[in-house]
């Protein structure tokens, strides 16, 4: 067992590094994961913006319709200055601005079309779009009844009440259990692919390096000790390591989420990123394979965040994959994270996909099949090393 | 009396426990090539670095060229090279260019400078590997290009610690002709290693260091003085009765006898023509023998005999 | 010296292939794959046909009518409608094929499925729906009962063209949020350079290297060549930067804007701070490179997840809960600035970021100059 004591005692001494990295890394996991409600999921109900109105009419109707405004949503008195309301959209201080133009109500009562409010917003924002929306309806329903010979005032009331009994959106639940407890498990599920690959590649591949290094592989191959002994001993150290990460994180997850990580669908995600695992160490070996040259610690946090952002994105781990064009679906379906990604959302309901189990067996499938590709290419590619 | 090149007095240095320099005194004139011999861990590189105010010390002082060693003498250390014992180039960088580098730290001018790295590469022998990338060069080549990064900007004062490890013969050969060419040109050297034949060949004041103390110091021959052995004979035999050996213990100026290894050694302090009292006595008692060598003491001996230690060990 | 140390850092710095190799691929392979997850993604302003299933009566004719033209088959189909009864419909929700049923009377009402948040978008829509044919029809109704003659005047009204509200923006810069990962990516890029500035700390350090004995030992002044290598770094990683978003925003055309030379300045900066960084650390201790680089690395990394690297809205968090951190955090005040030359028309934010980095890039050498200055060591 020499080879996996030496192992352990690299590790040991690189244990200061390894363990800022994990604590960092674990940080940025409960973050993620505490904060992605927001992130993903927002939640139903109409969320109250914050609005600011910018009154150049002064007459009934614009009062009328900021009144309106003001029932539904937190009005923000700003000044008029392009850079003091820009600034404040920025920073989300406000949501949405809206600049009623001088002569609104002449343009009612004369019943045109076009030109009565702007406004400025975040483009592309569904809380813009959605204000966007409800200016819209509340100028056309007054537009209605003026057009219906009704008077201002009596225009106003009336869109006031019509609004004022507006049906309320009934949501309904299917599950049993609380939505809200279950569904922050799978987002700390949701990032460990980047985690897991920062952490194997960063920690572990230094470590195996030393072992594949020239003259360190031909000492340790003039040895009596067998090729395949060497090797599993080589991978036990691997496993001890990475496994000993995964669960330090389930532990991690544990102490957060308590007992939502058992129950459910948890387990078949904590299932999930065990595959994942799998992947990565295999993924990790390969790159172990390769000369990176004298500055092996930055070389291999490059390509740990190449890989690991670049894998995560485009997989769907930061952005939802409900966001991604069918393009990129379709090129990322030859990465593993897509497919991990696509079980935790089915498995936490994120997606449009209800839970089925074929699909779930599927993804771990197909997950495993990546990681024994790895293997595999790890195998040729120390082969060929070994020959030249 | 002029000044002594370095002055050390009464120097001492810890680290933690240890004492690495115990109360440690030297004076080292110019013109000198001065040896510092001892084994590993002796001191010789910590009282190098002390020198060189790399180090801090705990008590004592150090001169060099009659004033206090700063890390801002700047003026003093224009005057000296150092070569260290762990080659300290630029790999991305061509012989030529790590020169002139270094020279550049030391000398302003382009023109001068250009004329020193040519000497310098000259002077080591590496002409010929000029647009060489250190990681292509031989262990002997690349000691070679170690010294000239040190000594290229001419200084009075050199140091040079083990230049010699791992070293091939013919770069050594090389390497001890410049030193010695050095201190023709007029430059004081302070050498360091634990190879006893450089140190006798090359220096002409030695001091003996182990834990930390001087042992002793003087020239080659000063030191061999010092010690009782003047002559070992050593003669091979199949075999010699004890009482035979005690005869020849008796004979003039022999203080040691000893039959080991079917070897004869016949230690004597002082006196001539010893060398042929064993012979004739081993003649008379028509005893047959093989090779005969007789050896003049070595500064390991020296060693041997202050602290009973070898050199290397 | 200080020209001497220039030129000879620059030179092996450049002579060092693989190094330089990665340092360039290293953003333009990760903004290529930025630019390629986020090509097309879905616009949230154009709307996709949303899936309903209607829940109606007999006497439900208006509803039904507009539910027929809204769910016509062609370009603009707004809705997909599924009439069913209230059993049907509630299983199709469950399974998500539906996103909400619309239940005829008066008013209409919607019931949507609590666990689709991720269709909130979709959701909304049809409550603005909703609410709008309620108010559409009370408001017909009301005219009905009060002005009958007036009535043909009103759905004449309502099937013409409005553009009641114009959307206009106070800025000609970019607003799209996706840019920002781009910035985000240069900030990281400029936050990699600490890397070379470690590396210079160490090789001037007389107990960290041989090669800083032999520095210490001449008589040019540390700072002096430290500051020249240090000059050099900064111009080579800058130069990097600038090639990367040149890559970015020419080859690739990310909107950046138009402020070139504003960009090519912050970049500068960015990297003069990254440097600054990596030479501080790289100073204090003798602990072993190894760990210095995994301190380099996390902070750097920690620093761009908070200014957004990984979600984009974790900056907007972070503005909510602890807004000092946003202003002396490296990586968002370079993402800042570039934000802020796409967005405003004053630089003031901007200059005020990039004062912010130069003043910490500059107490970060200063700091890292006063530990080295030390040439005497207990230790070697």
């Amino acid at each position: 067992m020499q080879l996996f004591k030496a192992f352990c005692k690299i590790g040991k001494r690189r244990i200061t590094t390894i363990g800022i990295y994990f604590v960092i890394y674990a940080v940025i996991t409960i973050i993620l994961s505490v904060t992605a409600k927001d992130n993903l999921n927002v939640n139903f109900q109409s969320k109250e913006l914050s609005v600011c109105v910018i009154d150049e009419d002064n007459s009934k109707a614009s009062k009328a319709l900021t009144s309106y405004l003001g029932s539904i949503h937190h009005l923000v008195d700003l000044e008029n200055d392009p850079e003091v309301l820009q600034e404040h959209l920025y920073y989300r201080d406000i949501n949405y601005v809206l600049t009623i133009s001088k002569g609104f109500e002449e343009k009612l009562l004369a019943g045109e079309k076009e030109g009565f409010v702007t406004n400025v917003k975040v483009p592309g924002s569904s809380a813009g779009y959605f204000a966007d929306q409800q200016v819209t309806e509340y100028i056309q329903a007054l537009q209605l009844y003026l057009t219906g010979g009704f008077s201002i005032d009596e225009a106003i009331e009336k869109v006031s009440a019509s609004f004022a009994n507006a049906g309320e959106v009934e949501a309904v639940v299917f599950e049993k259990e609380t939505a809200e407890g279950r569904k922050e498990v799978f987002y700390f599920y949701q990032y460990l692919p980047y985690i897991f690959i920062l952490l194997l590649f960063a920690g572990l591949a230094p470590i195996i390096m030393i072992f594949q290094e020239k003259d360190m592989q031909n000492r340790i191959n003039c040895s009596a000790q067998k090729l395949l002994s060497r090797n599993l001993e080589l991978a036990l150290g691997c496993g001890a390591y990475s496994i000993g990460m995964w669960f330090l994180f389930m532990i991690l997850g544990t102490l957060v989420y308590r007992g939502s990580m058992f129950t459910g669908n948890a387990l078949y995600a904590m299932l999930n990123s065990f595959v994942f695992l799998l992947i990565s160490i295999a993924m990790t070996l390969f790159l172990s394979c390769f000369d990176l040259g004298v500055n092996v610690m930055n070389v291999v946090n490059i390509v740990a965040n190449l890989f690991g952002l670049g894998m995560s994105f485009l997989g769907g781990v930061f952005v939802p994959q409900n966001m991604l064009s069918d393009k990129v679906l379709a090129f990322s379906r030859f990465l593993p994270t897509y497919w991990y990604v696509r079980a935790n959302n089915m498995l936490a309901g994120f997606s449009s996909e209800s839970f089925d189990m074929h699909l779930y067996w599927n993804a771990i499938g197909i997950q495993l099949l990546f990681a024994l590709t790895a293997f595999a290419l790890t195998l040729v590619a120390s082969k060929l090393k070994r020959q030249a | 009396m002029s000044t002594p090149v370095i002055k050390i007095s009464n120097l001492v240095k810890r680290y933690h426990e240890l004492l690495a320099l115990d109360h440690f005194n030297l004076e080292i004139k110019e013109g000198e090539v001065f040896g510092l011999l001892g084994p590993n861990g002796s001191g010789k590189t910590t009282t190098m670095n002390c020198i060189l105010a790399l180090l801090t010390y705990d008590k004592g002082s150090i001169e060099v060229f009659g004033k206090e060693m700063r890390p801002d003498s700047y003026e003093l250390k224009r005057q000296i090279g150092v070569v260290m014992q762990n080659v300290a180039v630029f790999e991305e960088l061509t012989v030529y260019e790590n020169i002139d580098y270094f020279c550049g730290l030391y000398i302003q001018d382009k023109a001068l400078r250009k004329q020193y790295v040519e000497e310098a590469m000259e002077f080591v022998g590496l002409q010929e590997f000029k647009n060489f990338f250190p990681r292509k060069l031989s262990g002997g080549l690349l000691r070679r290009l170690n010294i000239a990064c040190g000594i290229a900007h001419k200084p009075r004062l050199i140091f040079l610690d083990e230049p010699t490890v791992a070293v091939d013969p013919q770069s050594r050969n090389k390497i001890l002709e410049g030193i010695e060419e050095l201190n023709r040109q007029g430059a004081t050297i302070v050498y360091t290693s634990h190879y006893m034949e450089e140190v006798e060949q090359i220096c002409t004041r030695i001091a003996i260091m182990d834990k930390g103390k001087n042992l002793a110091i003087g020239t080659k021959e000063e030191l061999k003085q010092m010690i009782k052995k003047s002559e070992e004979i050593r003669i091979e035999m199949v075999d010699i009765p004890q009482e035979y050996l005690a005869d020849i213990r008796n004979l003039k100026h022999v203080y040691e006898v000893r039959f080991e290894n079917h070897n004869l050694h016949v230690l004597c302090s002082g006196g001539k023509h010893n060398l042929l009292r064993v012979l004739d006595y081993l003649q008379e008692k028509e005893l047959s023998f093989g090779r005969v060598y007789s050896e003049l003491p070595t500064l390991n001996d020296v060693f041997l005999e202050i602290t009973g230690k070898e050199l290397r060990d | 010296m200080f020209w001497h140390a220039f030129y000879y850092y620059l030179k092996s710095t450049l002579r060092q292939k693989e190094n330089l190799c990665w340092t360039l691929l290293f953003p333009i392979a990760l903004g290529t794959m930025f630019f390629v997850a986020f090509s097309g993604l879905s616009d949230e302003e154009s709307l996709h046909t949303i899936p309903v299933a209607a829940v109606v009566k007999e006497e439900d004719i208006a509803l039904k009518s507009v539910l027929d033209t809204l769910g016509e088959a062609g370009e603009d189909q707004f809705l997909e409608v599924t009439y069913a009864s209230e059993e049907e419909a509630l299983d199709l929700l469950q399974n998500k094929e539906i996103i909400g049923i619309l239940h005829g009377g008066s008013p209409v009402t919607l019931s949507v499925n609590a666990q689709m948040d991720n269709m909130q978008m979709e959701q909304s829509i049809l409550s603005a729906f909703v609410d709008q044919y309620n108010a559409i029809f009370d408001g017909i109704k009301n005219v009905a009962m009060t002005n009958p003659e007036k009535v043909e005047a009103v759905i004449r009204g309502l099937s013409e063209e409005t553009d009641y509200n114009k959307e206009i923006t106070y800025t000609d810069g970019t607003m799209d949020e996706m840019v920002s990962y781009f910035f985000n990516l240069i900030a990281m890029t400029c936050l990699y350079a600490s890397m070379t500035g470690l590396k210079i700390a160490i090789r001037n350090q007389a107990n960290l290297s041989a090669l800083g004995a032999r520095r210490t030992l001449s008589p040019t002044h540390r700072l002096i060549s430290i500051l020249g290598e240090i000059t050099a770094c900064i111009l080579f990683q800058t130069v990097i930067v600038w090639i990367s978003l040149f890559y970015l925003g020419v080859i690739l055309k990310v909107n950046f804007g138009s402020q070139t030379g504003y960009m090519m300045l912050a970049s500068l900066v960015g990297c003069m701070f990254g440097i600054s960084f990596g030479f501080f650390v790289g100073c204090i201790g003798k602990m072993e490179e190894a760990i210095k680089v995994g301190i380099l690395m996390v902070l750097t990394m920690f620093n761009c997840f908070l200014s957004g690297l990984m979600v984009h809205s974790m900056r907007i968090q972070v503005e909510k809960i602890c807004p000092w951190y946003n202003k002396i955090n490296p990586a968002a005040l370079i993402s800042d600035s570039f934000y802020a030359l796409s967005v405003f028309q004053s630089h003031d934010r901007y200059f005020g970021n990039l004062a912010t980095l130069f003043a910490m890039a500059v107490c970060l050498c200063v700091a890292g100059f006063f530990i080295v200055r030390r040439e005497k060591y207990a230790t070697l």
